[in-house]
């Protein structure tokens, strides 16, 4: 196949594996919500109503290494994974691409020993049928064959960007690689708290508690 | 520049020190460590995933000095901490700053602080940190916190002769406090790297945070003494009083979170788990709650929490492997037979973690590097309560250190004249300044974060 159209595939790929990284991103930070009303729940039950589920600690336990598991591949799309950047950007773009690729191949390297690890794991859980020792005595595979699928689908993701970064290098669009794989700017990050803020400004004066306060447009 | 300088030097003085120190030199794997040490200096300067290089770092060690298959521990590594409930409490507080980001609980905090401070030299400036000391103690994000704050303290300066650098100066610094006032997601991952107390280190955390606030004042006081400013009209302590009626919601939020872990009523995590709800409830009575809103704060959350937790699983693999091969252990018995007082090794690692804050963030930071220097600074004698709260102020100010300091954009982006990023810079520094002057106050009397937790028990 030439490598244009292969390019085409992979890039298709990438991005349909870009949805499902959303997607499951949304799933872990509902997972954090549900956790907080969960705990609150326990805690005002043995409070006040004299019981409690007595597994608060295992569950959210499971829904803190679940949430992290699902969100990898969504932080990889936003590239919210930390790279230290400072000699990085000092390289010239000519060159700068093939670092890139370095970081992601080495990225999808670890991601791999991870989805090893996870594997054995859960394979070795659900061999012995192993539970919790919690009263519930969840089976272990449940909360672990989750955690698997996370870590499942950022090792195919980091593969796939690899795949696709490979095949621009020789392009030299440099452009095109910081998009998929940039390390985020601190200016990004304060975009990022900006857009949120003016969310929060936006119900503001929809509700005219207070108008004409605008914190100013994200730079 | 200076921070790579730094790190130099560093490598320097501790080759000499092992070339003139003798100790216990022959019981370290040198050559190796050396060679591990250039490893990383590799991976960070190629701009490799923090995460990924921490991981492939231990893979290689494991590789090269161990004899068991250690690859097949890798979940088990991983499952462990990222399922530990104490560091629940993380995606607990980020999502309750995500929430309060988007509410805007924070303007009626802002207004009913400045009926109190206007006339006093320094005036609104007094206002931005006395408003974020308090959002601080609800909000465990210093991000959060100066965001927050900042949207609503600006827009009050627009009219004013207030120095614009001075002004975005100390909303960063009140941002700084984020972390340092419990409850701070700093602790937590502190706590649970090291096996330490949170509740202990937010207890710990009150005096020194009461010094840092006192200094800031102090820093605004004197500007405030030297560019005097009209004073506004005085206002009637009737009016006064009313304010604090406003203040009520954030009072209750402090006593929900911070009041349940004090009293010993909930955990961190718990606490975390009630001040989210308690969050979503105050939006829903200011009417600023939508699904929209939520979930927007569940996925910024999400993300967050995920290049948290793969840098956690980096550091556990790595530390699993140099663990097993006793390496933190060797470098802490090398470090404390060095022919120097501990005070100075101090000195050198805070100098370290101050070069490394000019480009490295704050969590990376930690998760990073404690593993390796917490062993080190116990043999030395130091408390672990009270290394972790000087590590938190390092990551305090690495937070508002320029050029790198998320903070500091916040900040510009949200200014209403434009103006050069310098303007930050230049704001910031006498903050950072007394900020350090802090952590050398709080070196020589250690007692201002120990007694606490001691009488408490």
């Amino acid at each position: 196949m030439p490598t244009a159209a292969l390019l085409t595939v992979v890039g298709r790929a990438n991005r349909l594996i870009d949805v499902l990284a959303r997607g499951m991103n949304r799933c872990a930070g509902w997972m954090f919500v549900l956790c907080a009303f969960f705990i609150t729940f326990d805690v005002l039950a043995r409070k006040f109503l004299g019981f409690s589920s007595q597994s608060t600690t295992e569950l959210s336990g499971y829904f803190l290494g679940v949430g992290i598991a699902w969100g990898l591949a969504g932080a990889l799309e936003a590239r919210t994974h930390v790279r230290i950047d400072i000699l990085i950007q000092k390289v010239p773009p000519k060159y700068r691409g093939y670092l890139h690729w370095v970081a992601l191949a080495l990225l999808a390297v670890f991601a791999g020993f991870l989805v090893y690890g996870a594997w054995h794991t859960t394979m070795e859980s659900w061999d012995f049928k192993a539970t919790d020792n919690s009263l519930l005595k969840t089976p272990l595979i449940i909360p672990q064959g989750l955690w698997l699928i996370g870590i499942g689908v950022f090792g195919v993701m980091a593969v796939l960007r690899v795949v696709e970064v490979t095949l621009l290098l020789p392009k030299g669009d440099i452009d095109a690689i910081e998009h998929l794989t940039g390390p985020r700017t601190y200016v990004e990050e304060a975009e990022e708290a900006l857009e949120a803020i003016g969310s929060a400004q936006h119900l503001v004066e929809k509700g005219s508690d207070k108008p004409g306060q605008k914190p100013g447009a994200p730079a | 520049m200076i921070a790579v300088l730094f790190l130099v030097v560093l490598l320097v003085v501790s080759m000499a020190a092992v070339l003139f120190g003798g100790g216990s030199v022959a019981e370290l794997p040198l050559a190796q460590i050396l060679v591990l040490i250039a490893l990383f200096c590799l991976f960070f300067g190629a701009g490799i995933y923090i995460a990924a290089a921490l991981g492939i770092l231990g893979i290689i060690a494991g590789f090269a000095f161990s004899t068991r298959p250690f690859w097949d521990f890798i979940g088990q590594m991983v499952w462990g901490p990222t399922t530990n409930f104490v560091l629940v409490a993380v995606p607990l507080f980020l999502l309750m700053g995500e929430i309060m980001l988007r509410a805007g609980l924070s303007d009626k905090l802002y207004k009913s602080l400045n009926l109190w401070f206007q006339r006093v030299p320094g005036g609104l400036l007094h206002t931005n940190i006395a408003s974020c000391s308090v959002f601080s103690a609800i909000s465990g994000s210093s991000v959060a916190t100066a965001a927050t704050m900042g949207a609503v303290a600006l827009p009050y300066f627009k009219t004013t002769a207030y120095s614009p650098s001075m002004v975005l100066g100390s909303l960063a610094a009140g941002g700084a406090l984020g972390n340092l006032i419990p409850p701070g997601i700093t602790f937590i991952v502190y706590g649970l790297i090291t096996e330490t107390s949170v509740g202990k280190l937010y207890l710990a955390a009150v005096g020194p945070s009461i010094l840092v606030v006192v200094l800031f004042t102090a820093v605004i006081l004197v500007h405030g003494l030297r560019n005097p400013l009209p004073q506004p009209e005085k206002i009637p302590l009737s009016v006064k009083l009313k304010g604090l009626v406003d203040l009520i919601p954030t009072v209750i939020l402090i006593l929900i979170v911070l009041g349940t872990i004090y009293t010993g009523l909930a955990t961190p995590t718990e606490s975390a788990a009630l001040g989210v709800v308690a969050s979503i409830v105050f939006a829903a009575i200011s009417g600023r709650f939508s699904w929209k809103m939520l979930n927007e704060s569940a996925e910024a959350t999400a993300r967050t929490t995920a290049f948290v937790g793969l840098i956690l699983c980096g550091a556990y693999v790595l530390n699993y492997i140099f663990g097993s091969l006793g390496v933190p252990q060797a470098l802490a018995k090398f470090v404390s037979s060095l022919p120097v007082p501990p005070w100075v090794i101090m000195a050198l690692i805070i100098g370290f973690y101050l070069a490394l804050g000019t480009f490295m963030e704050g969590f990376s930071m930690i998760v990073t590097t404690i593993p390796v220097i917490f062993p080190v600074v116990k043999a030395l004698g130091y408390d672990p309560i009270w290394f972790g709260v000087i590590v938190t102020m390092l990551v305090e100010i690495a937070l508002i250190s320029p050029p790198d300091g998320t903070v500091l954009y916040v900040l510009q982006g949200m200014r209403g004249t434009p103006g050069p990023i310098t303007d930050v810079f230049r704001g910031v520094i006498p903050f950072m300044v007394v900020y350090v002057l802090a952590i050398i106050i709080l070196m020589l009397v250690p007692e201002l974060a120990l007694w606490l937790p001691r009488v408490s028990q």
